[in-house]
């Protein structure tokens, strides 16, 4: 963790940037708006703004045409008032008009429509004197300095992708095969603002290309994608050249028996793994053993934590880093997992260490419950980088070493059965294939898996380098306890942005993987 | 319409009728202060003429751009969220919204381009609409395969959802109050928690095309629910949770939660959990049972393995939707595959959620299978994609060739999840058809000889195809002779289902008295967004169902 001196208050971008250049809000354009809001409600107590731009540019490819493109911005501004006697009165509000009279009218009539009732003293839990500590976070505040804002990215956004498509649309016709190609480019900007001072601004790009190509009886499939901030060092077309590749190699699919193989995760597969495995390192316990997770720490003396001690391979190291070359993201905390932490969206955030060298290292905390045992705060790590702490090994290395097991390119539909144990189930996708005696024998008929993750990663027979694996528009899975129902999540929120959060990942070859059942999905 | 003094002096009966006849276990501090309406917080500030002279605005600049075609939707939307399990002086948590937006999307020879934003002003609609057909004609030079587009009668109109009250006029308060009254009566008796949501959506949708269609809707919909939870001690770790039925989904205004007949559901919905919770605890053998599902599994299991197959970009191979285990069409439409019984509806129509009398391509909406007695009819499609409907009926021949006229209208199945999103061929509500000779629910039960009961099937994991998954009930109960005989408890058994076998082993579906339902939510939309669909279905009964232990393999 990194000390205050190591870090510095600085400007994320250049103030004098002009406005024309950006597709979202610059830094002087959102305080201008929030302090507008803020002022609005000021004789009310305004205490904070939450402002989100975000642009996105998204292409659908599919059989030699182009089916659309796409293009639009989204904003989204929220505010909550406070109280005459200090505390926040929790009405939130959303809207995406940027409408003088509609925001003052709705700042003036929104404390008239919902109050609190404040708890009596006698009635306050303990934990809810901790409250005032955390008003000083709100003040001003130091950040990491991050680079997620690429230029070229943008000057793609703006001069249209179609100059840099026609080969992938020539490719998508080729060779018998019915392929689907999405590309898209993003834009963001993102403003907390609190009065007593508190202000974070960040502003991001990234993009995403991926394919799946399909066999005429659909059964067979290939998948490929890259993810990166910056859309120079992503190549479309070799995307397509490897989607199509294990397409080809995916015809006269077989059935083989389920059961407890070998396993070669590609990257593809071990991302979904890696973001379903975010919940995992919650410490919250509640009276509910069923909802405690495998790391949950007791609330007084008992189960002990298991921070300090070995969980997985001793070769893996997993950690979140707002600066981490290879994805990064925004260095502080984003709206959408605030409501459980008594949390501050715009606090800081640092590096965490979630696992090094196997042993566990930090758990997702409420800021409550951090301060009370003075140890860091950490957020969900929605963002992820899995590295081999020893020799790394490559796919086809890895393949050769197999007498028996299973390829899979890629994984989908990655959820948590069972909260208490962090069991997953998923599926393969697009590429699964049997191996025999160091060779890929033949393609073979889809499985679901049934896995509990930290004893999986126990059984890692080798690891390869990592590389930030995209997700395609895949069905965002919210943890059941962030409540979908109660407040929509934001368009580029922590787990609903797309692309999604960078998660950097490596090869994996794990004996006895559970695949458990055959599926007829293709 | 009901006026709110109206509403609220039957309302407030209602309150206090509860107050008076049932003995609370805890006074509940109802915080809420505010008695203006909520529209006092959220007012309906644009007005449809203002979304109209923007649409039209929108498609002049486009046709002037040189757009071969071109069409817009234009929205302003309310939304409030209400809801919680209120204990103490917890206060009931409330969310308000507005929103505005627009979606225009053009054509220029082969090449399709659609511009979004939220920002509702003449100059970014009509900067919009240039935008997207430059897009548009810089994509036509680098495809050439021509898209079909299928007609559809020009039409011009408005139309509002039948509502009585509109939630919009009612207060916070007093929307605490009656969510606190059916709260209070599933917790008249012991040990019983419940949870009360309400979630009302209010809309002005414009809908323009340069074909000279020119729609405005004003939408309401509605998404209540009340759960009840039984929870003493000797439930706390295995819980009987279920949902009160008749609070569903619905196209409607306040009065689909008020009324006394709701607590009389919310009762009896408590009844029947702790008639399900007297029975005793088991343990649940892994293997292949005989089984009988309530309403909300079968609603969930034709949400999740029907509904997505169904939509035809996932089919045909569309697009980023994912896939279809009803694909090839070719070898689907017209093939008898299941039960004569099973039927299933996408119908748009009033009552059910989503409801409205255009689509947002400007296609009537009506009622129309997609299976009929067993068979695949129809898909979910947009005027992009019907055409390959058409071609293979023509192709086909013989006396179906374009005799039934299935498919010279997409019957409104284009949807547009939010004002800022691109229509796709969908549906907000489909209806499972009960049986005129169905069997209630306990009528199913006594004909089983040794299987099982589902209660309750809401967690699901499926797969890329909706070809199948496991599935979590939140009851599962032995029957022996017809007989309930014990519960199960919490984990201890999941259903394992291929989508394809599943529905080939229905054995009957119930009447219209076990018709309950289940809200589906996909979330695939880039930009976020989520597709709510809502499904009802009677209950069920299946020759065989795989349960599973997770744990075990």
């Amino acid at each position: 963790m990194r000390t205050r001196a190591e870090t510095a208050l600085v400007e994320t971008i250049a103030e004098t940037s002009p406005d024309s250049v950006y597709p979202v809000l610059s830094r002087a354009a959102a305080e201008t708006l929030a302090k507008k809001v803020m002022m609005l409600g000021e004789d009310r107590g305004a205490t904070e703004v939450h402002i989100e731009h975000s642009r996105l540019t998204v292409t659908r490819i599919a059989n030699g045409r182009i089916l659309t493109m796409d293009d639009g911005d989204t904003l989204t501004i929220r505010f909550d008032l406070g109280s005459g006697d200090g505390f926040g009165v929790p009405i939130t509000l959303g809207t995406n008009q940027v409408n003088d009279a509609l925001l003052e009218h709705v700042v003036n009539n929104a404390q008239a429509t919902y109050g609190h009732k404040p708890i009596r003293p006698e009635d306050r839990e303990p934990e809810e004197d901790l409250q005032d500590p955390l008003r000083t976070r709100y003040g001003p505040r130091t950040f990491l300095p991050v680079s997620l804002w690429h230029d070229t990215t943008v000057e793609a956004m703006r001069a249209g992708q179609a100059a840099l498509l026609p080969e992938v649309v020539r490719q998508t016709s080729a060779e018998n095969l019915q392929c689907v190609a999405t590309v898209g480019l993003a834009a963001r900007s993102t403003l907390y603002m609190y009065k007593p001072g508190l202000t974070a601004y960040g502003r991001e790009t990234d993009c995403e290309v991926t394919m799946t190509a399909r066999t005429p009886d659909y059964r067979g499939s290939g998948w490929n994608g890259v993810a990166h901030r910056d859309w120079s060092a992503i190549q479309p077309a070799t995307v397509a050249r490897h989607a199509i590749d294990i397409a080809n190699r995916s015809r006269n699919i077989q059935a083989v028996e389920p059961g407890r193989r070998t396993a070669i995760l590609g990257p593809g597969a071990v991302a979904q793994l890696v973001r379903a495995m975010a919940p995992l390192f919650w410490s919250y316990t509640s009276e509910n053993p069923q909802r405690d997770g495998p790391f949950s720490e007791p609330l007084e003396s008992g189960r002990s934590s298991k921070i300090g001690k070995q969980v997985v391979d001793p070769r893996i190291t997993m950690f979140s880093d707002p600066q981490d070359p290879d994805g990064g993201y925004l260095p502080f905390l984003e709206m959408g997992n605030d409501l459980f932490f008594n949390a501050t969206p715009g606090a800081p955030v640092a590096k965490v260490d979630w696992i090094r060298d196997g042993v566990l290292m930090n758990l997702v905390r409420d800021l409550v419950d951090a301060e009370r045992r003075k140890v860091p705060f950490a957020d969900f790590p929605w963002s992820m980088h899995v590295r081999s702490s020893g020799v790394t090994t490559t796919i086809d290395e890895m393949i050769a070493n197999c007498k028996d097991g299973v390829y899979v390119n890629r994984f989908s539909d990655v959820d948590v059965l069972a909260q208490s144990s962090h069991r997953l189930t998923g599926v393969t996708r697009d590429g699964c294939f049997l191996i025999r005696n160091g060779k890929i024998d033949r393609a073979i008929k889809n499985f679901r898996f049934v896995e509990l993750p930290l004893a999986a990663f126990n059984r890692v027979e080798a690891i390869g380098t990592p590389v930030r694996v995209p997700f395609g528009t895949q069905n965002v899975k919210v943890p059941p306890s962030l409540g979908l129902w109660k407040f929509p999540q934001l368009p580029m929120g922590q787990q609903t942005r797309w692309p999604r959060l960078p998660v950097i990942v490596p090869p994996m070859m794990i004996r006895d993987f559970n695949f458990s059942a055959l599926i007829d999905a293709a | 319409m009901t006026t709110r003094r109206a509403f609220l002096a039957k309302a407030s009966l209602s309150v206090v009728g509860v107050g008076l006849a049932a003995i609370p276990r805890r006074t509940y501090a109802i915080p809420m202060t505010a008695r203006q309406p909520v529209n006092r917080l959220i007012p309906d500030t644009v007005d449809p003429e203002t979304l109209r002279r923007l649409a039209r605005q929108a498609i002049e600049a486009a046709v002037a751009a040189g757009a071969t075609y071109a069409d817009i939707r234009v929205s302003a939307q309310r939304v409030f969220k209400f809801g919680g399990a209120p204990q103490g002086y917890d206060p009931w948590e409330g969310y308000a919204e507005f929103t505005g937006g627009f979606n225009c999307r053009v054509r220029v020879g082969a090449g399709w381009a659609t511009v979004y934003s939220g920002d509702l002003t003449a100059t970014t609609v009509v900067q919009a609409a240039q935008r997207a057909v430059a897009t548009a004609r810089a994509m036509s030079a680098v495809t050439t395969t021509p898209v079909s587009w299928a007609p559809a009668p020009v039409v011009t109109g408005e139309w509002a959802t039948p509502i009585q009250i509109d939630p919009f006029t009612v207060s916070p308060t007093d929307q605490a109050w009656l969510a606190t009254a059916l709260l209070e009566a599933a917790r008249r008796r012991h040990d019983v928690d419940s949870t009360a949501i309400f979630d009302w959506t209010s809309e002005t949708r414009v809908f323009a095309s340069s074909e000279g269609s020119f729609l405005t809707q004003r939408l309401h919909h509605a998404r209540p629910s009340v759960s009840v939870e039984i929870i003493s001690p000797l439930f706390q770790l295995h819980p009987i949770k279920l949902n009160v039925p008749s609070i569903a989904p619905c196209s409607a205004g306040f009065e689909c939660v008020t009324g006394p007949d709701r607590q009389d559901a919310v009762c009896q919905t408590v009844d029947d959990g702790l008639h399900l919770g007297s029975l005793s605890l088991g343990e649940l053998d892994v293997g292949r049972y005989e089984v009988v599902v309530d309403g909300t599994s079968m609603a969930t299991l034709a949400g999740e393995t029907l509904l997505p197959a169904l939509e035809l970009a996932r089919a045909i191979g569309d697009g980023d939707r994912g896939r279809s285990w009803f694909g090839p069409i070719e070898s689907v439409l017209d093939q008898p595959r299941w039960n004569d019984q099973l039927t299933i509806v996408s119908d748009r129509t009033v009552p059910q959620y989503g409801a409205a009398k255009w689509d947002d391509e400007g296609v009537a909406i009506d009622a129309f299978p997609l299976i009929d007695r067993g068979v695949v009819v129809n898909y979910l499609s947009t005027r992009a994609n019907l055409g390959v409907l058409h071609d293979w009926q023509t192709k086909r021949g013989g006396e179906r060739s374009g005799a039934d006229g299935r498919f010279t209208s997409t019957h409104g199945a284009a949807v547009s999840w939010s004002p800022t999103h691109a229509p796709m061929g969908s549906t907000t509500a489909v209806t499972m058809v009960p049986s005129p000779t169905g069997l209630s629910l306990e009528a199913m039960v006594k004909q089983v000889q040794n299987g099982l009961v589902m209660r309750t099937l809401e967690a699901t994991w499926g797969d890329q195809g909706s070809a199948g998954g496991l599935g979590k009930p939140l009851a599962l109960f032995i029957v022996k002779k017809g007989q309930l005989t014990r519960r199960f408890p919490h984990d201890s058994g999941f259903v394992q289902f291929g989508a394809a076998r599943l529905w080939s082993k229905l054995a009957q579906i119930g009447n219209a008295s076990t018709m309950e339902g289940h809200l589906c939510k996909v979330l695939k939309l880039e930009p976020f967004a989520a597709q709510v669909q809502a499904v009802s279905a009677p209950a069920g009964h299946f020759h065989e169902i795989d349960i599973y232990d997770p744990r075990k393999s």
